[in-house]
C-alpha cells in the first residue's frame, strides 16, 4: 500500500504544484473522512489554494 | 504463504475431528482425491472460514449465507444437543508460524438450523518463538489481510465456473477480468479521491452556471447535463448488468425446474446444448468477422490489384530482356559527346550527323537513378503481389470458415425453435407454464441487451461532446475575459480530477501489460508444441476482454480449441495470483478443482510437470473421472507431489479424509480408457 502511495506521489510530481497539493489533500480525505465532510472539506481548500495563488501574483 | 495444517471439527460432511498436512517445499503438491459429493469444495470453503470467517464462496452465487451450514448435519442428528464446529489453520508467512482457530456452534430449532460463532483466535509465534494471542475479530482480519488480501482470495481457488467465465468473450467475462484489476490494483483512496474531485466539481459548475451569461453560460449548462447524463446512464448500465445477470439467473432455475418432467428432459437437455452450440457459433461469428475486419483495414491496395501485377509483370519482363536496367546509360552517352570520341575511337564532331544521333539516343536511355527506382518499384510491387495472394487466400479462408459457421450458427437456432415448440406443447401443464415464463425472460434478457448496447452508444457519444464542450467553454472563456475567483477554483478542481483520473488509468493500463504478459509466459510453458508455434500470447484489451494472438499476430481467440481455452485461463488467474502476490512465483496455495477436465494429454503433462514449479503449494481437488493412473504416474514422476488424501464415504453418508501412500496410487486410482 505504501508503495502505491508513493507512486501516485511521483506521479502527481509532474503536475503543476496548486494540482499536487489538491490531489493529495484528496487522497488524504479519502484515506480518512466520508464522501460528504471530503467535499466541504476539499472546497475550503480549494479556496485557499486559488486565494494564495491570487495574493502572491 | 504456507498452508501448514488444517483440522476440522464436525465441519459439513467431515464429522468429527480430520487433519490434513499440506505438502510444502521440494513436494508442494498436495492430492485431495475423491468422487464429485464427497466434499471437495468443502475442504476450500474451510481454508476460506478459518482465514477470512465467510462462509460463502463466489460460486455460492445468489445463495444467502444464512443458507449455507457449516456445521455437520450427522453430528447434529446424532442427538439433539448443539455441536460445535471448529476450523483450525496453521500456516506459515514470512518468519512467522500462525494458528487460526474459529469455532461456531450449531443447533437445531424445528426443522431449523441456527449457527453462531463463538470463538475466533490467531496465535503469531515469531522466529525466536514469542508467541501472542490475538482475540479481537477485527485485530485477527487484520493480520490475516497482511497475509494475504481477502480481496484477492477467490483467486486462490480455480474451478470449472471460472473456466467458463473466464473463456466466453462476453460481458461476464470482462466483468470478472476488470474486477480481479480493480482489486489488484488496491488504490482505494484514489478512487475515491476521483469520486470526491467529480462530485466537487459539479458544485463548482454549478455555481458557475448561475454567475455566467450569454453562451458561456449556455456552454456550461450542457456540460453540466452532459455529466449529469453520463452519471445516469452509469448508474443504469450498472442496473442493466446486474438485470442480465439476474435474467441469466432465473432461465437457469426455471431450466432446472422444466428437467424435472421426464417426458420433456430429452428435449430440454437437447436445447440446452442447442442454445450452447448457437452462442459459441455467435461467439465465433464474431471472432471471425472481427479477424476479418483487422484483416481488409490493411488491405486498401487490394483494389488496385490488377495494376498492380499488369505493372510488376511489364517490369519482370524487362527486367529479363535486359531492358532493364539499360545496357548504355545516360552518363555514358553523355561522356561519349563531351570526350567527341566514340568508343571505336571515331572521333564525334559536334553538329554531325553521328553527335546528332547520339544526342537523341542520350534522351531516350535513361539516368542510374530511375533504373534505381525502377527495380526498388519492381521489388515492391512483387512483395505487394505475394501479399494480395496471402490475403487473398487468407479471407477466401475466412470467408469459408464464416459460411460454415454462418450455417452451423442457423442450424442451432432452427433446432432451438423446433424443441421449444415440442416442449410449449407438452401436456403438462405446470411444464409449460414454465415454458411460457422461460420464453418471457429469455425475450426480457434480450431487451435489457439491447437497452445496454444503446447505453453504452449514448455514454461513448456524451463523452466525445463532453471534450468538445470543455475545449469550445475554454475559449469562450478567454473570449469574454470571464476569469474570475470562482473559475479558477472550478479549474483548479477540473485540472486536479483529470490528473488523478489518468493516473488511475495508467495503473490500469501497466497492470493490464503486466498481467498480459505473465499469463502469456505461464501459456508458453503449458501449451503443447502445435501450439506454442501457432500462438504467440495473452493480451488482455482496453475493454478488458481477453485475446490470443496468434504467430501472425492476428485475433485467434474465437478458434482455439476448448482445451487451449482452458489453459488460457489457468494462465489468466495464474497471472493475476502472482501479481497479487508481488513476488516471481505465486507466493500462495493454488487450489484447482476438477484441474484437467478438458485438457488434452500433452496439455495435462505440460500442467503436472510444469505448475509445481511456478507456485508455492498446489492443491489439487480432484475427482476419480479425470485424475487416473496416468496423471498420478507423472506427478509422481515430478517429484513434486506431496501428500495425498482420500475422501472417503462413511456408512452414516458423512466423509472420512484418509491419508494415502502415494505409492498407493496404483491400487486407488483407475486406469484411463
Amino acid at each position: 500500500m505504501a508503495e502505491i502511495n508513493k507512486e501516485i506521489l511521483t506521479q502527481l510530481s509532474k503536475y503543476p504544484a496548486e494540482i499536487q497539493e489538491l490531489a493529495k489533500e484528496a487522497l488524504r480525505a479519502a484515506d480518512s473522512m466520508p464522501s460528504q465532510g471530503a467535499i466541504e472539506h476539499l472546497s475550503n481548500v480549494v479556496r485557499k489554494i486559488v486565494k494564495d495563488k491570487g495574493a502572491k501574483s | 504463504m504456507i498452508l501448514k495444517r488444517m483440522t476440522l471439527t464436525n465441519f459439513r460432511q467431515f464429522a468429527g475431528v480430520q487433519n490434513i498436512t499440506f505438502g510444502q517445499n521440494d513436494s508442494n503438491v498436495t492430492v485431495l482425491y475423491g468422487e464429485n459429493g464427497r466434499g471437495k469444495t468443502s475442504l476450500f470453503r474451510a481454508v476460506m472460514f478459518g482465514l477470512f470467517g465467510e462462509r460463502k464462496l463466489s460460486q455460492d452465487g445468489a445463495v444467502s449465507e444464512k443458507e449455507i451450514n457449516l456445521v455437520s448435519l450427522h453430528a447434529l442428528h446424532q442427538d439433539d444437543k448443539p455441536v460445535t464446529t471448529t476450523v483450525e489453520i496453521e500456516l506459515m508467512h514470512g518468519n512467522c508460524d500462525f494458528i487460526i482457530t474459529r469455532k461456531l456452534i450449531g443447533m437445531r430449532q424445528g426443522d431449523k438450523i441456527l449457527e453462531e460463532l463463538s470463538e475466533c483466535k490467531l496465535i503469531r509465534k515469531d522466529q525466536k518463538g514469542n508467541s501472542k494471542v490475538i482475540d479481537d475479530p477485527d485485530d485477527i482480519l487484520l493480520n490475516i489481510q497482511g497475509i494475504l488480501d481477502s480481496r484477492v482470495k477467490e483467486y486462490f481457488l480455480f474451478d470449472g465456473e471460472k473456466i467458463e467465465q473466464l473463456t466466453r468473450a462476453d460481458v461476464e467475462q470482462r466483468k470478472v477480468i476488470a474486477k480481479g484489476i480493480r482489486n489488484l490494483l488496491n488504490v482505494d483512496a484514489l478512487e475515491k479521491a476521483i469520486d470526491i474531485t467529480g462530485k466537487l466539481r459539479r458544485n463548482l459548475n454549478k455555481e458557475l452556471e448561475s454567475t455566467a451569461t450569454g453562451d458561456l453560460a449556455k456552454l456550461i449548462r450542457s456540460l453540466n447535463e452532459n455529466r449529469d447524463r453520463q452519471d445516469e446512464i452509469s448508474k443504469s448500465l450498472e442496473s442493466s448488468e446486474e438485470e442480465i445477470d439476474n435474467g441469466a439467473l432465473e432461465i437457469r432455475r426455471l431450466d432446472k425446474e422444466l428437467q424435472q418432467y421426464n417426458e420433456i428432459k430429452h428435449f430440454i437437455e437437447s436445447r440446452k446444448q442447442a442454445e450452447k452450440d448457437k452462442a459459441d457459433k455467435e461467439e465465433e461469428l464474431m471472432g471471425l468477422l472481427a479477424e476479418m475486419r483487422t484483416i481488409t483495414g490493411t488491405t486498401s491496395f487490394l483494389l488496385v490489384e490488377d495494376v498492380i501485377d499488369t505493372v510488376a509483370k511489364d517490369i519482370d519482363r524487362r527486367i529479363k530482356k535486359g531492358e532493364i536496367p539499360p545496357e548504355m546509360r545516360a552518363d555514358f552517352v553523355e561522356s561519349l559527346l563531351v570526350e567527341g570520341k566514340c568508343i571505336c575511337g571515331r572521333p564525334i564532331k559536334q553538329g554531325s550527323h553521328e553527335y546528332n544521333e547520339i544526342s537523341q539516343w542520350k534522351t531516350k536511355v535513361s539516368g542510374p537513378s530511375t533504373s534505381n527506382h525502377i527495380l526498388e518499384l519492381h521489388t515492391t510491387l512483387t512483395g505487394l503481389c505475394a501479399r494480395c495472394k496471402d490475403f487473398g487466400f487468407k479471407f477466401e479462408t475466412y470467408a469459408q470458415k464464416y459460411a460454415l459457421a454462418k450455417h452451423d450458427f442457423e442450424r442451432s437456432t432452427d433446432r432451438i425453435s423446433d424443441l421449444q415448440e415440442k416442449i410449449g406443447t407438452s401436456e403438462r401443464k405446470d411444464a409449460v407454464h414454465f415454458e411460457v415464463l422461460r420464453e418471457k425472460s429469455i425475450a426480457h434478457l434480450a431487451e435489457i441487451k439491447a437497452k445496454k448496447i444503446r447505453l453504452d452508444e449514448e455514454l461513448a457519444f456524451l463523452k466525445e461532446e463532453e471534450q468538445r464542450i470543455t475545449i469550445e467553454k475554454q475559449a469562450k472563456e478567454r473570449e469574454v475575459g470571464f476569469i474570475n475567483e470562482l473559475t479558477q477554483r472550478s479549474k483548479l478542481v477540473e485540472d486536479t480530477h483529470n490528473a488523478l483520473h489518468s493516473i488511475f488509468n495508467r495503473f490500469a493500463e501497466e497492470i493490464k501489460v503486466k498481467i498480459g504478459e505473465s499469463a502469456s509466459s505461464f501459456f508458453q510453458n503449458f501449451l503443447d508444441e502445435q501450439g506454442k508455434r501457432n500462438l504467440s500470447r495473452i493480451v488482455v484489451n482496453s475493454d478488458y476482454s481477453l485475446q490470443v494472438i496468434d504467430r501472425w499476430e492476428n485475433p485467434f481467440l474465437a478458434n482455439i480449441s476448448a482445451g487451449q481455452r482452458q489453459i488460457m485461463s489457468i494462465s489468466f488467474i495464474a497471472a493475476l495470483a502472482m501479481a497479487a502476490a508481488g513476488g516471481n512465483i505465486l507466493e500462495m496455495p493454488f487450489f484447482m478443482d476438477t484441474p484437467f477436465g478438458r485438457l488434452s494429454d500433452s496439455h495435462r503433462k505440460n500442467l503436472i510437470a510444469k505448475l509445481p514449479e511456478l507456485c508455492s503449494q498446489w492443491i489439487l481437488l480432484a475427482t476419480d473421472t479425470e485424475f487416473r493412473i496416468t496423471e498420478a504416474s507423472l506427478l509422481k514422476d515430478s517429484g513434486k507431489w506431496g501428500r495425498f488424501y482420500q475422501l472417503k464415504s462413511e456408512p452414516d453418508g458423512s466423509t472420512k479424509i484418509k491419508e494415502r501412500d502415494i505409492e498407493e496410487y496404483r491400487t486407488i486410482l483407475k486406469e484411463r480408457k
